[in-house]
């Protein structure tokens, strides 16, 4: 009940948004569908993420469940919150007119909530719709603009991310076929059900669900050289809608891969990680390169979500406890990290009205705040201390050592650092010097606020990591090793 | 009818949809490409059916029902009254020629075939050799999709992916729980939807719908 309160919320303020209230009251809904979709969310997950497993007919929440459901909801809220004055602005000066902005928040609301139910369901062709359904949705969030770019990304995006739809349907097709037999009928592609049979699955079968599984979803999740579409989408959306689909929609499709992963590990030992394995290393090898010579700001970060995409994949493909946890925390480090630096990218492309970053100069001198959030974003995205990238970056080059893969560990030490130069060398240039442009910092506390509190978010897990925290990061380590659901 | 004929009957039908999706490849106009479309989904609709008559399962009647209902009828009127809308030739654009084309799809069916071996030898059911066909199909749907330079030629291609999926996940285990059918006929639905109002927006805004000029976003 209360879980489909939550997913029922967000759908219900997008259709509030579609009524004629006048862009005041559009936006004065916007902001109590924000809160009201958190609160929903929170209530939810209070119980689960603490290890009371909240298990219906449909619903299945676990501590992996429940901590996606947060960070979801989490990302959510900033963006709302920063979408608001973005949106004024962009209306302003005439780029959206006033059905484009109802259409924005009704579609975003809607994408939520699909979101919401990915990860909140328990059987695998749930999830798979979910997923399905998500890709549909934020198509339009990514073709708000009409033109021609924005009309070509969405294009790639829907195609692309259709054909990985479909394969990770065959892949779930041989799941089925995987369980048949073993599992009663209605029960078949329940993901608990799933672990505790996983001894009986049929294990040619797994193997072929795991090449298409993870082939299909990694098209979403943005593995290289799957990830065409991600640079297209991610430069061409508005800004709010770059950050969460960097810091939300990219795990709807890793979320996935992980629960397959902890049924496929259990019958073909080293399978599923060995295929994770190659599509990380390809992922921080093309990431690298192109953040080097990147000129895009937005392409530039969205080749950083491929990069942290690559690194979670590698997590789980080194396997250990130890990396394992890295990978998660990796997760929760890019959710906060990256809609950062995109709405700090909001902020200077809004203004300077490019994207090309040699054009940008003098931001902390003309727009302070901005300025100052970009350098921590920078920083924060970078994978310098104290921000929790760091961390993760550094957990799982510990767990790539515990493994022996000492190779590994040295690859991903010199990738990371390449990664890192490239970031800052592209991005605090833009800060430093002056400009002659008339620019200023857009006049707005809301953009502010969902800044700051990312920022505080980012630095509190950078510096602390409470006993409960570290619980949940434990009994999500153990659902992924396929112990105990 | 006795179990032989159906059986052969099954593997008639599935060979006949990997035959259109080779004579889609070496078709260069999009009016025979929609009409091979429409032959294949009718084969896929013929196949669900014995599959459900020779196993009495009454959920796959659904299922051919609604691919006749929404592949046979529905998807291919959308798609011409797309191209009546829009300011498409019947020409294709290809960017790799009919016989490279053929022998690529070949290659492919023989790939299929390799590695579906470890596949088929554990299945005993009639429609195994259907599995192997339904790779090939949504492999050369793929192919499609990446030679073929106009936006309908593309969405053919998905469309032909997916129908290689249906025939696979029918051959594999009799299909797939019910909800997941219903779930993936949705999304289908859906797909073609939101891709035709995109290709109106190609349409509007390039003055054409071939996805060559869909080049622009890259790394200069």
């Amino acid at each position: 009940m209360i879980v489909t309160i939550m997913i029922l919320v967000p759908l219900l303020a997008g259709l509030l948004c579609l009524l004629p209230f006048g862009t005041k009251g559009l936006f004065r809904i916007s902001i109590m569908g924000a809160f009201a979709s958190l609160a929903a969310a929170i209530y939810c997950c209070i119980s689960p993420i603490t290890g009371n497993v909240l298990d219906t007919s449909i619903w299945y929440i676990d501590s992996l469940s429940a901590f996606f459901l947060l960070i979801t909801a989490f990302v959510s809220f900033a963006t709302l919150l920063y979408s608001k004055d973005y949106l004024k602005t962009e209306w302003d000066e005439g780029r959206l007119n006033a059905r484009e902005m109802r259409w924005f928040y009704f579609t975003m609301f809607v994408f939520i909530s699909t979101m919401l139910i990915t990860f909140a369901v328990r059987s695998a062709a749930l999830t798979w719709i979910g997923i399905g359904s998500t890709t549909l949705v934020s198509a339009f969030l990514v073709g708000l603009y009409k033109d021609k770019s924005a009309t070509e990304a969405s294009w790639k995006y829907i195609m692309l991310c259709s054909v990985g739809i479909t394969l990770a349907l065959f892949g779930i097709a041989m799941l089925y076929a995987a369980s048949s037999g073993f599992i009663p009928d209605d029960r078949a592609l329940d993901w608990p059900a799933l672990v505790a049979n996983a001894a009986n699955l049929n294990p040619i079968f797994m193997k072929f669900a795991a090449i298409l599984f993870i082939i299909g979803l990694g098209m979403k999740a943005g593995l290289a050289p799957l990830h065409n579409w991600l640079p297209d989408a991610h430069s061409q959306a508005p800004s709010p809608v770059s950050g969460i689909m960097s810091g939300a929609l990219l795990n709807c499709a890793m979320y996935g891969i992980m629960r397959f992963y902890s049924v496929s590990e259990i019958v073909n030992p080293d399978f599923a990680r060995h295929i994770l394995l190659l599509f990380g290393i390809t992922s921080l090898l093309v990431a690298a390169a192109f953040i080097l010579v990147s000129k895009d700001f937005k392409r530039m970060l969205a080749y950083s979500s491929v990069e942290n995409m690559g690194l979670i994949a590698i997590g789980l493909g080194i396997g250990t406890p130890l990396a394992l946890f890295g990978a998660m925390f990796q997760v929760m480090a890019h959710s906060i990290c990256k809609p950062l630096v995109f709405f700090c990218a909001g902020n200077i492309t809004q203004i300077y009205k490019t994207r090309i970053m040699s054009e940008i100069k003098g931001v902390s001198q003309k727009m302070r705040f901005s300025g100052f959030a970009t350098a921590a974003g920078g920083l924060a995205v970078a994978g310098a201390p104290p921000f929790p990238l760091f961390i993760g970056e550094l957990l799982i080059i510990g767990g790539a050592i515990g493994a022996g893969m000492y190779y590994l560990a040295g690859a991903l030490a010199i990738l990371l650092a390449f990664v890192f130069a490239g970031l800052v060398l592209h991005i605090f240039p833009m800060l430093s010097g002056t400009t002659d442009k008339d620019v200023s910092e857009p006049a707005s506390r809301l953009r502010a606020a969902s800044m700051v509190l990312l920022m505080i978010f980012a630095l509190f897990f950078g510096l602390f990591m409470p006993e409960m925290v570290r619980d949940v990061f434990d009994s999500m380590v153990l659902i992924l090793s396929g112990g105990s659901i | 009818m006795d179990q032989i004929l159906t059986n052969n009957l099954i593997d008639i039908f599935a060979v006949c949809m990997l035959l259109a999706s080779v004579l889609a490849m070496a078709s260069v106009r999009m009016q025979p490409l929609i009409r091979l479309f429409i032959l294949q989904s009718l084969f896929l609709a013929a196949f669900e059916f014995t599959v459900a008559y020779s196993q009495n399962e009454p959920h796959i009647y659904i299922m051919a029902a609604m691919t006749f209902g929404i592949k046979v009828l529905l998807i291919p009127r959308m798609l011409k009254y797309i191209m009546s809308r829009i300011k498409a030739d019947d020409e294709m654009s290809l960017s790799l020629g009919i016989p490279g084309s053929i022998l690529l799809s070949a290659a492919l069916i023989i790939f299929s075939y390799y590695v579906s071996e470890p596949l088929i030898i554990t299945l005993d059911t009639a429609e195994r050799n259907s599995l192997v066909l339904s790779f090939s199909i949504m492999l050369i749907g793929m192919l499609m999709m990446a030679t073929r330079r106009k936006a309908i030629s593309e969405v053919v291609g998905l469309l032909m992916v997916e129908n290689g999926l249906f025939l696979g996940a029918i051959a594999l285990s009799n299909g797939m729980p019910f909800i997941v059918e219903l779930g993936a006929f949705f999304d289908v639905l859906m797909a073609m939807i939101i891709i035709g109002i995109f290709a109106f927006r190609i349409n509007k805004s390039f003055d054409s719908v071939d996805t060559t000029l869909l080049r622009r976003l890259k790394e200069e």
